[in-house]
């Protein structure tokens, strides 16, 4: 029995179906022609895949790297350098009026789902309602109060992202957690929450993204965000 | 960001890509800053659910046919003269498999694109026949027809001896 070229070649890259692949292996057996030309093909593929794959284990060039890490932090000074330069305020609250008034209303639904958990009032839940504001509690609150994003661990139930002093001079944390994500600022000596949006737990709510967070934060800020040694410094004057 | 972050974990996979196709260490790394840089532009225009690496794949072939054609060029002939100058000094076994991967390089020269990239594709980067056809726009009988004549010549090319 003859195979075609095609045929031979597919079955080395495992490419052949099940019948032809048996009829192949048992022809083998007594074709000594054909088993010495399945024996080079494979000899050629891991050759070639031997020569290749090196490059994938090199340590990747520094401008390739360095596009992407910079194209990671434009996403978030992009919105805040725009905002910064824009000289129609006004088209810029309108710009921000989007996101603001979604807010709200993602707010309103978050409330009833965090609310329909925990009870309004009990600090056992991520969010309490205290003098008419919204402000963290539980977890959250702990989470905002001592964690680093430099050194957060995955155990956390939330993971701060941005840190930063907004247009009012309070320091203001984003953040991103199973029942809820936003932004909170230190306020009164307590984390008052500026922005929320469900969290990933909640994912039929779920309508924006940690990238939209940010733009958000981005038009809060008075300054760009923190590096780990400013966080680290704001946390331990308290946070103002 | 998530996307930046992908492209990362995908970068040293895309560099041996562009190495296959190039078969020269700058010119791939040009190739996949090219890339990269279109990838980022029209990052709207890739799916989420959909497989990163096959698009990103091929943005760079398509940039790498582009440059060739536009530098109505023979594709670069990898140069014996510096790979004798890199082997100077090290010692006999390395020099070997230099001289040993030299000898791909220079099968690999022989072949047209097109068949080089279907070989590249399935024998270096493990993609299924589907998803190169795919990839390459072309039907599967196609392909499989590329990847036995790249085969072929590069049997010729290394002497029958692999």
């Amino acid at each position: 029995m003859t195979f075609d070229d095609e045929t031979i070649v597919a079955y080395v890259d495992g490419e052949c179906d099940a019948v032809t692949a048996r009829r192949i292996e048992k022809a083998m057996e007594t074709d000594n022609l054909l088993a010495d030309r399945i024996a080079r093909e494979r000899a050629l593929k891991s050759r070639i895949a031997a020569h290749y794959d090196p490059v994938a284990q090199e340590p990747v060039p520094d401008r390739l790297t360095a596009l992407l890490t910079a194209s990671m932090e434009n996403n978030v000074d992009n919105s805040f350098a725009e905002r910064k330069a824009g000289k129609d305020r006004k088209r810029a609250g309108r710009a921000g009026f989007g996101i603001a008034q979604w807010g709200a209303m993602a707010a309103t639904l978050v409330l009833g789902i965090v609310v329909g958990q925990f009870g309004l009032g009990q600090n056992a839940g991520p969010v309490a309602q205290q003098e008419g504001a919204l402000i963290a509690s539980g977890q959250l609150e702990t989470a905002l109060e001592k964690q680093l994003a430099s050194v957060q661990s995955e155990d956390s139930r939330y993971r701060i992202g941005l840190t930063f002093r907004s247009r009012s001079d309070q320091i203001c944390r984003s953040f991103d957690g199973e029942a809820v994500a936003g932004i909170a600022c230190k306020a009164d000596g307590r984390w008052q929450l500026e922005e929320m949006i469900p969290g990933k737990a909640t994912s039929g709510y779920r309508q924006a993204s940690s990238s939209e967070i940010n733009a958000r934060a981005a038009a809060m800020m008075a300054d760009a965000p923190v590096d780990a040694e400013g966080e680290r410094q704001l946390m331990e004057n308290g946070w103002k | 960001m998530a996307f930046e972050q992908d492209l990362l974990e995908l970068l040293p996979q895309l560099r041996r890509f562009a190495r296959g196709l190039t078969r020269n260490i700058d010119d791939a790394d040009d190739l996949c800053q090219m890339a990269l840089e279109r990838a980022l532009n029209k990052r709207d225009q890739w799916q989420t659910g959909t497989r990163l690496d096959s698009w990103m794949y091929r943005i760079t072939r398509n940039i790498w046919i582009d440059t060739v054609r536009a530098a109505g060029r023979r594709e670069h002939v990898a140069n014996d003269d510096d790979a004798m100058q890199n082997v100077a000094g090290d010692d006999h076994q390395r020099m070997e498999e230099r001289m040993e991967l030299s000898d791909v390089d220079r099968a690999m020269d022989l072949l047209p694109l097109e068949q080089r990239e279907a070989i590249v594709l399935v024998l270096v980067e493990g993609f299924a026949y589907k998803e190169a056809a795919e990839l390459l726009d072309i039907p599967i009988g196609t392909l499989t027809s590329r990847l036995v004549r790249g085969r072929e010549a590069l049997q010729r090319g290394l002497g029958e001896a692999a």
